[in-house]
This record gives structure tokens, C-alpha cells and sequence, in this order.
């Protein structure tokens, strides 16, 4: 009885003491996927961009915290909104026939469950389990386009670029969310927005030795009719169309470029663009990838596969992300060294003696696979030490090499997505953004360049952590906002 | 008269804590939700330097019965499902990739791979539950980390549930 009252007052505590964030918590769901797409390239984009998997089911492992009843089953209510979206299609997996059979639909919803239209509005399944045996059900969600939208906006688009009139764009949402009864037990957003940025081949950047081939992002300053321009976006694997740029009068002029295969290019104080058409910038991507030289010191006997998978894992991450950077790994198992042991401990309080032992090597990444329960963590007294224990995921080293290299957590920022891999928490991140790759390589006190990785300008961007150097304030500080970022990759 | 006079103060506590019960056992959509993103974001955080466990303390022994949950069985299946969808995914993209980049060395399938990041994901879990189990404190919490202390699982799990228990406060 005691247990029930003084669990009872905590409730009456703590709901009165979160009365006013509750209303605000309710509503707030972080983005899985935040895609920023050209309007007049729909046509033309990967398939994957549209179709997202998600499961059947809580995201706690007793569903619903303080619910009351037996947890049978759940509803769905999907939100399919904005001009540019025109339907989801549902596709389950893994959902046994009777509970398929047994599903029911309203709103916007029509189908069945091997095949679900959701047409723009709300529409709700219910009759969905909480749980089953083995893996989860999972709905395979496929996103449609408004076409009579696709066809206006592309003529909008290249009709306000040639009259030179400011940018536009639409935006458009999937919203999934798993109810038990009314207790919002997991959620799931995808949103789209459709800038229109049709450039005509008039002035143009001319990219070479393109080490992939692949389709280069590209961060545009320069000057326009309409005044200066700051990180406009562009796309482009060899001849990118800038429509008119204007010589730089007043204006900042300079480019970056981020490509797979390639070190990113930061070419400032372009002189390239005067006031009539058909200029020509070139931009040759020459040094490929820079690859920084990794020490990772095996403590924990075992921890080669985890080591190795997780440097995989972090090449593929940055290079498909066209950040210009990967790792080069050199395996040291001191599993069996006391000596290491014990001067490389379990943590960051280690550093000192780390710092002066013969298990670290200077002025290149370290990182080491220690026998301590937690994730990851990157070091403040050298950023080159990283830490990793037993119970990281697949993506830690890749975010403490982040932490290294200047970035500083995305939590709380609404212009990342839960799939940021710079997100304090998280299990399935994949994305940098551009403005995140452009602080790895050109922050002052980024390891990329206090290794000597990198030689080329250097800024003195905000938005990232102190690093092994001191950055001079008479530094550049124009970089381009953190979540810049030009997709899809 | 004193006997009537306790009649009288049994029936006032009675009024105050009756309804106070009743919402003990239904927490509303808004307070259950919130202490589910409390959890997650403590049992999921990377170097957890952003106040996650004292935000998750807060709550204090609502959040125990999840907790005591995550420790005893983990992430939910649907957690579990789309940090292995992540996995299989990833080494698929890794398969592709490595015929054009050599730094990539696959010496793992797919299945030991996926297995391999699937369990410290649970230990994960359990470490985590078990921490903030031990920071909660009282009865209930005690008793889930009494009852995981029994079990022998990983190593650094059980390390990390005996150093909990050993600390909490009862």
C-alpha cells in the first residue's frame, strides 16, 4: 500500500510539475529522413529516397509506460500532407494472415494489407499487433508524387529562373504513428521539400577528374541580379548550369565541392564570373579521398571484428556522404600487454598517460577498443584519442571521428534528422550533412588538419567543439550554415 | 471522540489520496509518452554528456517498471528490428562498396556481422537499465536489479548490474 501511494503522489508530482512541456512533448516528433530534393530532378531520383521500411510495434519493450489495460492491439494513423505528396502505399511484411485478414481501415485508407493506399489526409489502420513471435511485422511505406504538381513545378521552375525571380518551395510530410488506444507507443516522420533551382547552361562550373563519376554537391557564393548569394545549391557530376552569375562586385565569390572518391574543393575568391553569360568555372577535384591513418589499439581480446567493423563502417559513411575523408586502419592487438592495459585503462581519465606511452602515436587517430561497459567517447585532452567499449553500435566510431575532426552533437537542432550520425544517441545513423563535411575538412582545429591530413584554406566555423590547436582569430570565419546540405548524395 | 475525530482524518487522506491512486495506475497519453522519450533517449545516448540520465531521473519511480522491463528483456522487437534492418542494410551497402574499395575487408557474413552488433545493442540496453535502475532507487528498482544479478549474462553486463545493485538505494 505504501508503494502505491508514494508512487501515486509522484504521479500527482511530477504531471503538475510537467503540466506546461506535456502539450509541447506530445506533438514532437523527431524526422527520420529530412529530404531536400530539386523539384525538377524528381524524375530522375533513386527510388530509395521514396521507400522507407518501418516496423510493427513499441518502442519500449513494455509498450506504453503507465497505460492502463491489457496491451492487445494497436492502430496506425498516417498523415500524408503537403502539395507535393500525393499517397503512401503500405506494403506489410511478416504479418500472420488471420491479423491481416482482421485489419481495419478508415479515413484516407484503402486496400488491404499486402497492398494499402493512403491518399493525401489521415487515414488509420487498426487491429495491428503489439507484438509477435520471432522479428517484427514491418510495413514497407512507398511514397507517391502529385504529378499534376511535378508538371507545374517544373515549368514554374524554369519560368522563375529564366525571369530571374527568388526561389521556391513545397514541403510535404509521411507521418506514421502506433497508438495503443490513446498512448502514443512509437512514431515514425519522413518530409520532403521541393526547392525549385532550375539553372540553365549560361555560366557554368566545369568539374573534372571526378574520381567516381559520381553526382557532386556543390556550395555556391557568388553574385546574382537579385544580390549576393550565400551556399546556393547545385548538383552535378561534369558541367553544372549556373544560369546568370554576375561578376562578384561587392560580393563573396567562391565554391565548394563535395564528391565520393574526392577530397572536397575549396576554391575562394573566384574571379571566374563577369556580367555577360557563358563564363566557365573549372574546378579540378585533384587530390582524391584523403584518408587519415588510424591506430587502433585491440585492449579488449576479441575486438578485432568490432574494430573492423566499425572502420568499415565509418569509410562507408563518410565517403558516401561525399565528406572527401576515410581511414586507413593499422591494428595493434595489445590484448595481452598488462603494461597496456593498465595505461589505457577504460576512459578519457587515462589520456595523461596514454598521451606519453608508446600506445599512441601522435598527430594520427587513435582509437581503442577497451573492456569498459559503454559506447564511444572522444577524448578533449587530444582529439585524436577515441575510446570505444563493449557495447557500442556500428556507427560510435564513426561519430567520435566526427567529434575529432571539430562537429559537435545535432541533438535538439530541427534541421537534422534522428539519422544525423552526429546525434548524441541513435542506432541507425547514415548522414552528414555538407555544412558538418565542410567543418571536417576546413575547421581550423579539425584533426583532418592539426595531423596535417589536409593542407588547404581554413575557416573558423561556428557550431563545432574546441580541438588540438588553438585557431588564430585573424581566421576566415565564413563557412556555411552546419545543416547546409545539398541531396541526395 | 478521538476515535471520531480519526474517523475524520482517515476519510480527509482518503478523499486526497483516492484519485491520486486511480492516476497512479492510468498515466496520461502525455506524462506516459514523456517518460518513454526519457528512456529511450538515456537507454540509446552515445556519450550521454547531455544531462540524458538526470532527465530520465526526474521522473523518478515512474520510469522504474520500463527500466526493470529494458533490463530483463531488452529493446522491443520493433527497436530490435530497425537497428537489424539498419545492420543488414549496412553490410549490403559494404558488400557493394568493397568491389570498388579495397579498404573495406569483409572477414564476417552477414548473419555474424548482424549477430555481433545485435547483442552489444542488448547489452546496451541492459547496462543502461540497470544504471538508471540503480540511480531510481526503492523498492521496485531494487528488486529488478536483485533479480537480473541472479542471472549470468554477459560479463560486462553482469559487471555493470552488480555495481548497480551494489549502489542503490533501498
Amino acid at each position: 500500500m505504501e508503494r502505491y501511494i508514494r508512487r501515486a503522489l509522484a504521479v500527482f508530482a511530477i504531471a503538475f510539475a510537467f503540466s506546461g512541456l506535456a502539450a509541447q512533448a506530445a506533438g514532437d516528433i523527431g524526422l527520420s529522413r529530412n529530404w531536400k530534393v530539386c523539384a525538377g530532378d524528381t524524375f530522375e531520383l533513386p527510388k530509395d529516397i521514396f521507400t522507407e521500411w518501418v516496423p510493427v510495434g513499441c518502442e519500449t519493450v513494455d509498450c506504453c509506460p503507465g497505460c492502463p489495460g491489457i496491451l492487445d492491439k494497436l492502430s496506425w494513423r498516417i498523415k500524408v500532407e503537403g502539395a507535393p505528396l500525393e499517397s503512401a502505399t503500405l506494403k506489410f511484411s511478416r504479418l500472420p494472415k488471420d491479423i491481416a485478414a482482421g485489419l481495419k481501415f478508415e479515413g484516407t485508407a484503402q486496400g488491404s494489407a499486402e497492398n494499402l493506399l493512403i491518399s493525401k489526409g489521415e487515414g488509420s489502420i487498426s487491429g495491428l499487433p503489439v507484438e509477435l513471435a520471432g522479428r517484427a511485422a514491418v510495413a514497407q511505406v512507398d511514397v507517391s508524387l502529385d504529378q499534376a504538381w511535378l508538371q507545374g513545378q517544373a515549368k514554374q521552375s524554369q519560368a522563375a529562373m529564366l525571369a530571374n525571380v527568388e526561389d521556391a518551395d513545397d514541403s510535404g510530410s509521411i507521418t506514421i504513428e502506433q497508438y495503443y488506444d490513446k498512448y502514443r507507443v512509437n512514431e515514425y516522420k519522413i518530409a520532403f521539400r521541393f526547392p525549385r533551382c532550375f539553372f540553365p547552361l549560361r555560366d557554368r562550373i566545369v568539374l573534372s577528374n571526378n574520381a567516381s563519376g559520381d553526382s557532386a554537391s556543390v556550395l555556391v557564393d557568388a553574385r546574382r541580379s537579385t544580390g549576393c548569394v550565400f551556399e546556393e545549391e547545385h548538383k552535378g557530376a561534369g558541367i553544372i548550369g549556373m544560369g546568370s552569375v554576375l561578376s562578384n562586385g561587392g560580393c563573396r565569390s567562391e565554391v565548394a565541392v563535395f564528391s565520393d572518391d574526392d577530397a572536397m574543393k575549396l576554391v575562394p575568391g573566384v574571379v571566374a564570373w563577369t556580367d555577360p553569360l557563358g563564363d566557365t568555372l573549372g574546378v579540378n577535384l585533384t587530390p582524391d579521398r584523403l584518408m587519415a591513418r588510424v591506430h587502433v589499439w585491440l585492449v579488449r581480446p576479441g575486438s578485432f571484428f568490432t574494430a573492423l567493423g566499425d572502420i568499415n563502417n565509418a569509410n562507408l559513411l563518410y565517403n558516401t556522404n561525399n565528406s572527401g575523408i576515410g581511414f586507413t586502419p593499422i591494428f595493434h592487438d595489445v590484448s595481452t600487454s598488462l603494461l597496456a592495459l593498465l595505461t589505457i585503462g577504460s576512459g578519457c581519465g587515462n589520456a595523461a598517460a596514454v598521451i606519453g606511452s608508446s600506445f599512441f602515436v601522435p598527430g594520427q587517430l587513435n582509437a581503442y577498443y577497451v573492456n569498459g561497459a559503454f559506447t564511444g567517447v572522444n577524448c578533449g585532452a587530444d582529439r585524436n584519442i577515441q575510446y570505444v567499449g563493449t557495447t557500442a553500435n556500428n556507427q560510435t566510431l564513426a561519430h567520435e571521428f566526427g567529434h575529432s575532426m571539430s562537429l559537435d552533437h545535432t541533438n535538439g537542432n530541427p534541421a537534422f534528422p534522428i539519422t544525423n550520425v552526429m546525434i548524441g544517441g541513435g542506432s541507425a545513423r547514415t548522414h552528414f550533412a555538407d555544412g558538418q563535411s565542410f567543418r571536417m575538412n576546413a575547421h581550423c582545429s579539425s584533426t583532418l588538419n592539426s595531423n596535417g591530413t589536409r593542407s588547404g584554406p581554413i575557416r573558423r566555423c561556428g557550431s563545432t567543439i574546441s580541438g588540438n590547436v588553438a585557431c588564430s582569430i585573424f581566421t576566415d570565419t565564413h563557412c556555411p550554415p552546419l545543416a547546409a546540405d545539398v541531396l541526395p548524395k | 471522540m478521538k476515535s471520531f475525530k480519526q474517523m475524520w482524518v482517515a476519510a480527509g487522506v482518503a478523499l486526497l489520496v483516492v484519485p491520486v491512486l486511480s492516476a497512479a495506475a492510468d498515466l496520461s497519453p502525455e506524462l506516459s509518452l514523456e517518460i518513454r522519450q526519457a528512456v529511450v533517449t538515456w537507454l540509446e545516448c552515445e556519450e550521454c554528456t547531455d544531462g540524458e540520465l538526470d532527465a530520465l531521473a526526474r521522473y523518478g519511480e515512474l520510469a522504474v517498471p520500463t527500466l526493470g522491463a529494458a533490463l530483463e528483456r531488452g529493446p522491443s522487437p520493433a527497436t530490435l528490428e530497425k537497428y537489424r534492418m539498419h545492420l543488414e542494410s549496412t553490410y549490403q551497402k559494404m558488400v557493394e562498396y568493397s568491389r570498388t574499395h579495397e579498404e573495406i575487408k569483409l572477414d564476417q557474413s552477414q548473419d555474424e556481422y548482424v549477430k555481433m552488433y545485435l547483442e552489444s545493442y542488448r547489452a546496451n540496453y541492459a547496462v543502461r537499465a540497470a544504471q538508471a535502475l540503480g540511480k531510481a532507487g526503492g523498492r521496485e528498482a531494487t528488486r529488478y536489479l536483485d533479480a537480473a544479478s541472479k542471472r549470468k549474462t554477459r560479463e560486462d553486463v553482469d559487471a555493470a548490474v552488480q555495481e548497480a545493485a551494489k549502489g542503490v538505494a533501498r
